[in-house]
């Protein structure tokens, strides 16, 4: 018990590091979901209006009807008739799209030429979606003006028809309305909190007891070479999952249960447990690798935040393009990233959702043994290279 | 206590131990000494069964020693030479800690490690973690961690490398207090001075093999110096050179350009009194007078051929 002993005792002079990135997790969890609280993370979807500019040269009736259209669907802002104001405006982003009416477009409208003049942010979904609605809105009123109707009629007409709402309702496929929840983004983030505890922690012992004059000092006790192996690894497995229960402890007291009400606890179970056993390689990775303290922060914070940007843990892997992800299949958070995302969005898992995530699981734990693995062969050959004297 | 019978260890092309033979015998304290790369370490480790050797064999307390000798690795320590200890532990807890691997019983434990805390001195020092403690501290800690558990055979591998002479001193009087209090101690060092202060036989080794071996005063007699004079500030012809040359007991001369000469005499008596006896005779003034009697290192010079710390 006393190898056993001495790692725990190390690791136990380390526990503020466990601490810290706990702390430090829970912040950022709080933070990112406090800022996206209102965007949709509770709601899952809201509607958004965009500022527009009119310039009316004309002020006609289909002129007052755009000007109408546009005041019911996003917010109107007033803006000067004059290029430099304008452009002032959507520089600074005061508003994001300006229409000018120019004279005589009844005219132009009745003759089927382009009626109005967009003025908007290069490339922006705004400018897109703004330009369809008033070229819907216009196609509406000539479809009725060959119809027959007059001006005004038609003008009516298709500020009426455009007064009608769709309703949004999310697909219910997660058993959460659609919506996914927020321990589902907890666990999204989790990566990096037991990346970042578990190196701090676990390599300081791994850099203490590899110090060669140490592990001959061990290796002429009266204690197996076996047992203080066995001792080592169990102390290690004490830790991970002590330390993975406080971060499953936490999302449970803040999320009133959290993944524990879930249809999906146990693939939420298998999945982080899986991240940490990576957590726990990468650890022993960096301290066989590391020789100072400065050199295994730099490390933490290499492997750490690197992999959980490329694994998608920050941001969303669509987000980073298919080169991105092609290199990120490399990742084991990549693996991790792409179940704990089937677990947000399926409530019911069908057999072929399974096999992703058994996939998943395999592929974390294979990196996880191949860290080890690779680590000690390099060991190995290196001690072989310059044997003791 | 320990028999190490025909040794052979090489690395490669590199012959490190040439059929080395060592006895040595319980409540000794033995040294073993010889300049860097003689063996020493590859001897130690391979009595300790942390290196395969490729020939030979060795015996500890009458049992062979293999890599699985548990029982008797248990009555060995061991105070390697770089310090050996946890930076993240502080001084009681590293002696508690290399203690607990030989010694499992709470408060037998408890008891051994407050006297090797006491033993080496380091009452004041017991919270205090190693980065804060001084060099010869330190070392004092590494004796610690190898001794607390009171074993039969302690094996000490330069253990005062780098040390203060008061840290020294401190060290090597506890080294001859264990071996009062019963344990048998294999000692390396290349220093000739502590090895002829506290051990009771020594074996001088050089490229792996041992060329002499016996009490301080046994490998004195083993070679011709039995003095040596040096006398500085002195005035010498070359004629004054040659009959000092000839004087009884005297083998070899040296005037060197700093106006000192150096004579070498076989064991006998009177030999100073005779060479301070010609240079008055023929009015020859001279400074500082020193005769010494032969050291370890003149011992390895007259075999080997070269300084003991080249």
């Amino acid at each position: 018990m006393t190898v056993f002993r001495g790692y725990l005792q190390i690791i136990k002079k380390n526990m503020g590091m466990i601490v810290m990135y706990l702390c430090i997790f829970l912040s950022v969890c709080m933070v990112i979901q406090r800022s996206l609280g209102s965007a949709g993370i509770s709601g899952g979807f809201s509607s958004v209006k965009v500022n527009v500019g009119i310039v009316d040269r004309d002020g006609g009736i289909l002129a007052r009807t755009l000007t109408d259209y546009l005041d019911r669907e996003q917010n109107l802002v007033e803006i000067e008739d004059q290029e430099e104001t304008i452009q002032e405006e959507l520089f600074y982003r005061n508003v994001s799209y300006v229409l000018v009416i120019p004279e005589g477009i009844e005219e132009a409208c009745r003759a089927g030429k382009a009626a109005v003049q967009a003025i908007k942010v290069p490339d922006s979904y705004d400018g897109y979606y703004l330009d369809a609605c008033v070229n819907n809105l216009l196609n509406q009123v000539r479809t009725y003006l060959a119809g027959g109707f007059t001006m005004e009629e038609a003008c009516r007409s298709a500020l009426e028809l455009g007064e009608k709402k769709g309703t949004v309702t999310l697909l219910d496929l997660n058993g959460h309305e659609g919506v996914r929840t927020d321990y589902n983004y907890y666990f999204a983030y989790l990566p990096y909190g037991l990346l970042g505890s578990m190196i701090m922690s676990m390599s300081v012992v791994i850099m203490e007891f590899k110090k060669r004059s140490v592990s001959q000092r061990m290796r002429c006790s009266a204690v197996p070479f076996l047992w203080q192996q066995v001792s080592a690894i169990g102390a290690f497995f004490l830790v991970g999952i002590f330390t993975w229960g406080i971060y499953i402890l936490a999302q449970a007291c803040l999320y009133a249960g959290g993944m524990f009400q879930d249809a999906n606890t146990l693939y939420y179970i298998l999945n982080s447990m899986s991240c940490m056993l990576v957590a726990m390689a990468l650890a022993y990775v960096s301290g066989m690798l590391a020789h100072t303290p400065a050199s295994l922060n730099g490390l933490n914070n290499v492997l750490s935040l690197g992999l959980c940007f490329l694994g998608g843990v920050f941001v969303p892997i669509e987000m980073l393009g298919d080169g991105m992800e092609k290199i990120s299949r490399f990742t084991p958070t990549y693996w991790y990233s792409k179940i704990n995302g089937i677990l947000g969005n399926y409530g019911e898992l069908g057999r072929e959702l399974k096999g992703e995530i058994f996939q998943g699981l395999l592929i974390q734990v294979l990196f996880a043994a191949a860290c080890i693995a690779v680590t000690m062969a390099v060991k190995k050959a290196f001690e072989r290279k310059n044997p003791q004297r | 206590m320990l028999h190490i019978k025909n040794l052979v260890k090489r690395y490669g092309e590199l012959v490190a131990l040439d059929h080395l033979n060592l006895d040595i015998r319980e409540g000794e304290i033995f040294g073993l000494l010889g300049p860097n790369g003689s063996g020493k370490t590859t001897a130690i480790n391979c009595i300790l069964a942390l290196l395969k050797y490729d020939k030979g064999s060795i015996t500890v307390m009458g049992k062979e020693m293999h890599p699985d000798s548990y029982e008797l690795k248990r009555q060995i320590g061991v105070v390697p030479q770089n310090v050996a200890v946890f930076d993240q532990m502080n001084v009681q807890a590293n002696i508690d800690y290399f203690c607990g691997l030989y010694v499992t019983e709470k408060e037998k434990r408890k008891q051994l490690v407050e006297e090797a805390i006491e033993f080496v001195g380091l009452q004041d020092y017991r919270k205090m973690m190693p980065a804060k403690l001084s060099g010869g501290l330190l070392r004092r800690l590494n004796i610690a961690c190898g001794i607390a558990h009171k074993p039969k055979l302690i094996i000490m591998d330069e253990p005062t490398v780098a040390v203060d002479p008061q840290s020294r001193n401190r060290i090597l009087e506890g080294i001859q207090e264990l071996n009062r209090q019963g344990s048998t101690i294999i000692y390396t060092s290349h220093y000739m001075e502590e090895v002829e202060q506290i051990c009771s036989r020594i074996m001088i080794m050089d490229h792996g093999r041992a060329i002499a071996t016996g009490t301080s005063d046994e490998l004195k007699q083993m070679i011709r110096t039995g003095e040596t004079i040096h006398i500085s500030g002195i005035d010498l012809k070359q004629e004054h050179l040659a009959v000092i040359e000839t004087l009884p007991h005297v083998f070899w001369t040296d005037y060197d350009e700093e106006k000192t000469l150096t004579v070498k005499c076989t064991a006998g008596k009177h030999n100073l009194i005779r060479v301070l006896n010609y240079l008055q005779e023929q009015e020859i003034e001279f400074g500082q007078v020193t005769s010494e009697r032969p050291t370890l290192n003149d011992v390895f010079l007259e075999i080997t051929g070269k300084e003991l710390r080249d």
